[in-house]
């Protein structure tokens, strides 16, 4: 609630500051590329080729060049907006196939792909809803040899006006529970809890886990990440959904998945002066982890 | 004179000299210079700009009549000289004044004492009266007046004008000239006339010599330049006759043409009428005698021409001028250079001039009236104004970078104000040149991200060589006017980015060519005109690395003020 109030307050803050123009709030860090620290860009992270300076309309108003092939910059951030603006300035030739990619369950493989235009600087645009999410990892690749200049890439959450028009995500099927999700056809289990597939509603155990037997939450109680499972201990046979050893009759439930993010800001020295880099590292939250990692994902596994 | 009929300083004048009657004993003598005891001399002196209904006023009649007062008390060398001088008065005042002399006339004559009276009017006239403002004083009374006057001698000098719509001719009814009848009128009562022109002519005042021409060059005479045989003193012969060369002389070039000072005398006793003596003045300029050649004596500082001779040779010249300093610009027969000579005059001293230590100068072209070359003016000109930004693939460009130039909530941004400064002149009275420097748009956008501020501005200026036309709807005084020009355009900008509250400035300045068009109307008020325009200027100056241009000319308008050296 907190956030959300915070949240209202510098929505009207920039209402004012803007002049009438519509609220919409910058997802990413730094999307007009310029935080460098050396040779390499303080808000993103390098994973694949180089990045260099180069210059846009202005010589002095520099965007960020990919150089080699692939090349490919990342940047996770903790917004789990699903209503998104697209918005792009950039000079990429046919040949270079950049795109843009966003994660959204953390799982290191792309949920959604969006081809960067092929223009030359010049704006372009593109608005789209996620499905339900914490979090998300957004990745700029160059695929090909061609030339590709980004003056600018912004993701920003629209407003709730704005977001109607975008078009809907596709529909997804037999999600996992754990999985998080608004309609319950979407789900393995056939139900929705608190946006996320579970097993069974603790409104109603005995409708969903049969007489005597509870509805508890398993992950990462009273945060994200967590589910509902009936609790049946040592029960389940093989192939049935599992948060923990216990609840398989043999014993061990492989494949839970508990991703989290932490917030490990620095004040970096970049060209522009030091500057407050905030590095959105993935996690696993629990007793081993340092202290900050917000619970994002957990996906309930399965007896062996 | 008025504008239409300036004239180089060597143009004439008319002039009307007053004459004087003698009763007893002789007052002419022929020694150089006055003996002792000298009559006393009273003088009415009057100066009237104002003339009545359908006269445009002069400009300089008062200052003549004073200039007039001046060289009576230097040069007349009388005991206690009772001056009168009457500036724009009432025909009553006019008349009171005589009236009050002649009781002292009376006084010196009951005492067995010569005296003199002078008589002087400079202003509008028409054959039955002066014209006061919007008061006359019928010609019939003054006659009346001044016949009466029981002096030992008389002088009457009328420099009388009347405006016609030409211009400021003075006697704008030439067949009844009011000088020409006062002369057959007062000679009769034993006065005698001196009038600045004969009965069919016009008078006229002249701006370069800010007088009227007899006024002026009968002056120069009785300063000196008249004393044709170098004794010291000018008669009211010698006055005379230089007043009417030299008036007839530069006048006969102007459009209202020559005049010709009549004198009239109805004198008994011997020899000549001294008026003047400039050898006794304090401080003389003495032109040697192997001198030859047109002499323009002026004033330092206020330009005022003080005396015009054109010297012959063979005889030394003095000119009586008060003390001050002085420069005399001297020009020999045919010579193609003229000399610049300083003279510093001192009372009590005589100072001669050196051509030996004059500087040379080039000569000036004269112009002819009606000749083309005489339309040679120069003008200068200011303006402000509003010029409209233009937009275009630049400003478009800035918008598709997310920069923005609206003003934020506590900036004041005022439209860019058009300013200019320039210089023509003028083909003829149709079409003109000139050049002109002026502000063009400028505009600032401004693009936030976060702490990281970015902000572009720049100004632009452009200089033009431009050519006009008018078309005179009420001419010389309204006109509408179209220019076209070529120039061009500068644009300093600078980019200035901000993050962290550290800013960083790149600056450069683009520079392209600049087309511009106007038009407009004119006002013309002497040698002013104001000047409201619209118009538009093509400038593609500003460039981004894109290849994008910007236009910083578009629309404008502005109000301008043209001051021209001559109309």
């Amino acid at each position: 609630m907190k956030r959300r109030i915070a949240s209202a307050a510098t929505c009207l803050a920039l209402l004012v500051l803007l002049r009438g123009d519509s609220c919409v709030q910058p997802v990413l860090q730094d999307p007009t590329f310029r935080l460098w620290c050396g040779e390499e860009l303080c808000a993103w992270k390098t994973e694949a080729g180089s990045v260099r300076k180069a210059p846009t309309w202005h010589e002095a108003d520099t965007g960020v060049e990919f150089v080699g092939t692939p090349a490919r910059i990342g940047q996770n951030t903790p917004s789990n907006a699903q209503c998104l603006r697209f918005t792009s300035v950039a000079d990429v030739s046919p040949s270079a196939q950049m795109s843009l990619t966003i994660d959204w369950d953390l799982d290191g493989t792309p949920d959604y792909t969006y081809p960067v235009p092929s223009v030359s600087f010049r704006q372009v645009q593109a608005d789209f809803i996620l499905p339900p999410h914490e979090g998300m990892r957004v990745v700029l690749e160059k695929k090909g040899p061609g030339n590709a200049v980004l003056a600018e890439i912004r993701l920003q959450l629209l407003s709730v006006k704005e977001c109607a028009s975008a078009p809907p995500p596709a529909p997804r099927k037999g999600l996992r529970l754990g999985e998080r999700s608004t309609s319950p056809d979407e789900c393995s289990s056939g139900l929705v809890v608190s946006n996320v597939c579970a097993e069974c509603d603790p409104r109603d155990p005995q409708k969903w886990c049969g007489p005597k037997v509870a509805c508890a939450l398993r992950g990462n109680i009273g945060l994200f990440g967590a589910l509902n499972l009936c609790d049946r201990k040592g029960a389940r046979a093989a192939g049935e959904p599992c948060t923990v050893d216990d609840d398989c009759s043999g014993a061990h439930c492989d494949g839970v998945r508990s991703v989290g993010m932490r917030d490990v800001p620095s004040k970096r020295p970049t060209d522009e002066g030091d500057q407050v880099v905030h590095d959105y590292q993935l996690c696993t939250p629990g007793p081993g982890e340092p202290a900050g990692c917000v619970p994002k994902v957990f996906v309930a596994g399965s007896c062996q | 004179m008025h504008a239409c009929f300036r004239q180089p300083f060597l143009a004439a004048a008319v002039a009307s000299l007053g004459a004087m009657a003698t009763n007893g004993d002789a007052f002419a003598q022929d020694a150089t210079l006055p003996t002792t005891p000298h009559p006393r001399a009273y003088a009415v002196i009057i100066g009237a700009n104002q003339g009545g209904q359908g006269q445009e006023p002069l400009r300089y009649a008062e200052d003549d009549a004073v200039r007039f007062a001046a060289v009576l008390r230097e040069l007349g060398q009388h005991d206690s000289p009772d001056l009168r001088i009457l500036l724009h008065p009432t025909g009553r005042e006019v008349v009171a004044t005589i009236d009050d002399v002649a009781q002292k006339l009376r006084g010196h004559k009951e005492r067995g004492e010569q005296a003199v009276f002078y008589f002087y009017y400079s202003g509008h006239a028409r054959a039955s009266a002066l014209n006061l403002g919007a008061e006359e004083v019928s010609v019939a009374l003054l006659r009346e007046r001044l016949s009466q006057l029981p002096s030992t001698l008389s002088l009457v000098v009328l420099d009388a004008c009347q405006s016609g719509a030409y211009a400021r001719p003075k006697g704008a009814e030439p067949a009844a000239d009011f000088s020409f009848n006062s002369v057959s009128k007062l000679t009769t009562q034993g006065a005698a006339v001196m009038a600045s022109s004969s009965a069919q002519e016009l008078s006229q005042e002249s701006d370069e010599l800010r007088s009227s021409y007899f006024t002026h060059h009968l002056l120069v005479g009785l300063r000196g330049a008249g004393d044709a045989d170098g004794d010291g003193r000018v008669t009211l012969d010698e006055a005379y006759r230089y007043a009417y060369r030299r008036t007839l002389a530069a006048t006969a070039r102007t459009q209202v043409g020559s005049q010709h000072v009549t004198l009239q005398m109805d004198l008994s006793g011997r020899g000549d009428v001294p008026l003047t003596y400039p050898s006794l003045s304090r401080a003389k300029l003495a032109l040697p005698a192997a001198l030859q050649g047109q002499v323009l004596v002026t004033r330092k500082g206020s330009g005022a021409i003080a005396a015009e001779v054109q010297k012959v040779a063979g005889t030394k010249l003095l000119l009586a001028l008060p003390a001050g300093s002085y420069e005399a610009v001297v020009r020999e027969p045919d010579a193609q250079r003229a000399l610049v000579c300083a003279a510093p005059l001192q009372d009590d001293a005589t100072y001669t001039l050196d051509t030996g230590t004059c500087a040379s100068v080039k000569d000036t072209p004269t112009k002819k009236k009606g000749d083309e070359s005489e339309i040679d003016h120069w003008a200068i000109e200011a303006g402000v104004g509003i010029n409209f930004n233009s937009q275009g693939e630049y400003t478009d460009r800035l918008r598709e970078f997310g920069y923005d130039n609206k003003p934020g909530l506590f900036d004041f941004d005022t439209p860019p104000l058009r300013v200019s400064l320039g210089a023509s002149r003028a083909f003829n009275k149709y079409f003109r040149t000139g050049v002109i420097f002026h502000t063009l748009t400028r505009d600032q956008y401004r693009r936030t991200f976060g702490a990281s501020k970015d902000e572009f501005r720049y100004s632009s200026y452009g200089a033009d060589l431009y050519f006009r036309g008018d078309l005179f709807l009420v001419e010389p005084v309204l006109s509408l006017y179209a220019l076209a020009g070529l120039g061009l355009g500068m644009a300093p900008n600078t980019y200035t980015t901000t993050v962290g509250g550290a800013a960083r400035d790149t600056s450069a300045v683009d520079w392209g060519p600049l087309l511009s068009g106007a038009g407009g109307v004119s006002v013309s008020v002497r040698n002013a005109a104001f000047r409201l325009q619209g118009g538009y200027e093509y400038a593609p100056v500003l460039k981004n690395r894109l290849g994008d241009v910007l236009n910083v000319g578009g629309p404008s308008v502005m109000f301008a003020i043209e001051l021209r050296t001559d109309r």
